[in-house]
């Protein structure tokens, strides 16, 4: 096992120094010049040249790349070329909400989706089952966004229970944090809830069909213990192998929910900079999502030994 | 599958039916729409429906009506244009590697699995970076994120099928490789790929609506059910019908599809039909 998550941990290394790769040749092929936005309307060809050689813009891209990998081991990703900031420092606590938002939204999508599943298993064919799964097909053809953009007309604007944007750091003030990630992780959680409901119920019923439960339920076990405990330890497996192959779409969801609610996580922080040409900033948000990316499937990866014993390293 | 089945099966003909309608809307629009999707002061500015202006009007006093329409066209584009290149290059990767295995297998298989799990929304966002805003770049971004489901789909269904006895005999009477694969393996393809291409169409429409919202999709002033989002959610406070039209466009057209592919899927694998209804 430990020789397993050890040679999981060495590849996802190796991804990640492709990904970094591809992602530092395709920002340096971005159209638009940003040390021309930088001086504005009529620059003086010295000082861009200047500032060029400073941030090494005019050395060959092999060059650049691996000073700027150096760099990164370092924990140094450079200064964004709009305002001079740290990225390091402008990413850290963006990259820490991102984490959050993303955290509470599986929390809340798994706290609605498996007792709905397994509810909708359990009362199969009854119109319990049949309006549970209707909402989840609804919801999965609903835009997170859209989902977002009426959580925030319902709960900031007509019923103003709730602010539509701002921020408050967890540690310093946590109900004013909770107040503020309700409604984005609400979002991620609605969409996400509808697709592990219908995967829970369609995993709970492939479960129920096998020999070991009728002849469980011949030796007399009752039918509420045998769908919790028997049945939905088994219905685990693929789910948590299609929720880790559903992480990709989550972060994507996050980003946009950034935006939706202005949450000042990475997503936002990306979204603006590419609109700026911040290629710095652009290059380590992507990295950071990539990171993430990465790191999350080697967790899936290893919770799926976990929890499945056929599966031995 | 025979029209008895298509009638019986309820989502499939709801689907059917849905789909009918978005085709109509989508190749129809220029026709249909009383005003020029970008023609401002056809009306009062911000104005809630009316008999004249059915989804009211924009800020620039533009006919909601005509632009949630025309974004019907906007979405059947980007539907259709990502599910052909995905097919394109989907179904002749999957293909080979699914029929001669080995390295050119693995590593494909390698390659498909970083693009199917990579964020489609990082996908949109780099692509834009490179190759600037527009569909195009959409149908191209969300091509590369949805392609993967195609070489995957068919090179299951041919690993699962050139083992089988037909195939054999194929060989044996002296067919080549080409015409095992387009004459015996790939008509059997066609049922699980018409499924999943139900699938792709359903995720190209909310992927292009989310890209354009956030404001790297289509490019306005053609107006893209993203776009009207976005430009929707600066008048929440007063003007909620401009959040409520594209959206229930965009949750049609997407059960359009979803409701399609279910009903395809239960008709074309019995299997599936058992366990999950």
């Amino acid at each position: 096992m430990g020789l397993y998550i050890l040679k999981r941990l060495g590849v996802g290394l190796i991804t990640l120094f492709l990904i970094s790769i591809i992602i530092f040749s395709i920002v340096h092929l971005l159209p638009g010049d940003p040390i021309q936005i930088m001086f504005g309307q009529n620059p003086n060809p010295k000082l861009i040249e200047i500032t060029r050689t400073y941030y090494g813009l005019d050395r060959p891209i092999i060059a650049q790349y691996l000073s700027w990998l150096g760099k990164v081991g370092h924990g140094d990703l450079g200064a964004s070329i709009i305002n001079g900031q740290s990225v390091s420092v402008l990413l850290l606590p963006r990259i820490g909400r991102s984490m959050l938002l993303t955290l509470f939204g599986i929390l809340f999508s798994l706290i609605i989706a498996f007792p709905s599943g397994v509810i909708s298993a359990y009362k199969h064919n009854s119109w319990l089952d049949l309006s549970i799964s209707s909402v989840s097909l609804v919801l999965i053809s609903i835009p997170e966004f859209w989902i977002g953009i009426l959580y925030m007309m319902i709960f900031a604007v007509w019923l103003a229970v709730l602010p539509t944007s701002g921020f408050y750091p967890i540690f310093e003030n946590f109900g004013g944090f909770m107040q503020i990630i309700l409604l984005p992780a609400l979002t991620v959680a609605s969409v996400q809830a509808a697709q592990t409901t219908r995967m829970t119920r369609a995993a709970m019923l492939e479960v129920l069909s096998q020999d070991y439960i009728t002849l469980m339920r011949a030796m007399g076990v009752g039918r509420a213990r045998l769908h919790v405990v028997h049945a939905f330890r088994n219905a685990m497996i693929p789910i948590v192998t299609l929720v880790g192959i559903q992480m990709g779409s989550l972060l994507g969801g996050v980003i946009i929910v950034e935006r939706v609610f202005t949450y000042p996580g990475l997503g936002l922080l990306m979204v603006k900079s590419i609109q700026e040409r911040d290629y710095p900033v652009v290059q380590a948000c992507i990295m950071v999502f990539a990171a993430l990316f990465v790191i999350v499937n080697i967790g899936v990866d290893i919770i799926y030994t976990l929890i499945n014993p056929k599966v031995r390293y | 599958m025979t029209a008895h089945s298509i009638v019986k099966n309820k989502k499939l003909f709801i689907g059917l039916v849905m789909l009918t309608i978005f085709l109509t809307l989508g190749v129809l629009a220029p026709l249909i729409i009383p005003y020029p999707y970008d023609k401002t002061y056809v009306g009062p500015s911000l104005k809630g429906p009316s008999p004249e202006h059915w989804f009211g009007t924009d800020r620039l006093g533009r006919d909601m009506f005509s632009r949630v329409l025309y974004g019907t066209r906007v979405s059947l584009i980007a539907a259709i244009g990502v599910t052909c290149v995905s097919l394109l290059f989907g179904v002749p990767l999957g293909l080979l590697g699914g029929y001669y295995g080995g390295a050119f297998d693995m590593a494909l298989m390698r390659l498909v699995d970083v693009f199917f799990t990579f964020p489609w929304v990082l996908m949109g966002l780099l692509v834009v970076v490179i190759r600037g805003q527009g569909l195009e770049s959409v149908i191209f971004a969300l091509s590369l994120s949805y392609f993967p489901q195609i070489v995957r789909v068919i090179r299951s269904t041919v690993l699962a099928i050139k083992g089988q006895d037909f195939i054999a005999a194929a060989r044996l009477t002296g067919e080549n490789d080409r015409n095992i694969i387009f004459r015996y393996i790939l008509p059997n393809c066609f049922a699980p790929l018409i499924v999943q291409t139900t699938i792709i169409m359903s995720f190209s429409i909310l992927g292009e609506a989310a890209l354009s919202y956030l404001g790297y999709g289509t490019r306005p002033p053609l107006p893209s059910w993203g776009i009207l989002l976005q430009q929707a959610t600066n008048y929440i406070w007063g003007d909620g019908y401009l959040v409520v039209f594209p959206g229930i466009f965009i949750i049609f057209s997407v059960l359009t599809f979803n409701f399609t592919g279910d009903g395809l899927r239960d008709i074309l694998d019995p299997r599936y039909r058992r366990i999950y209804d």
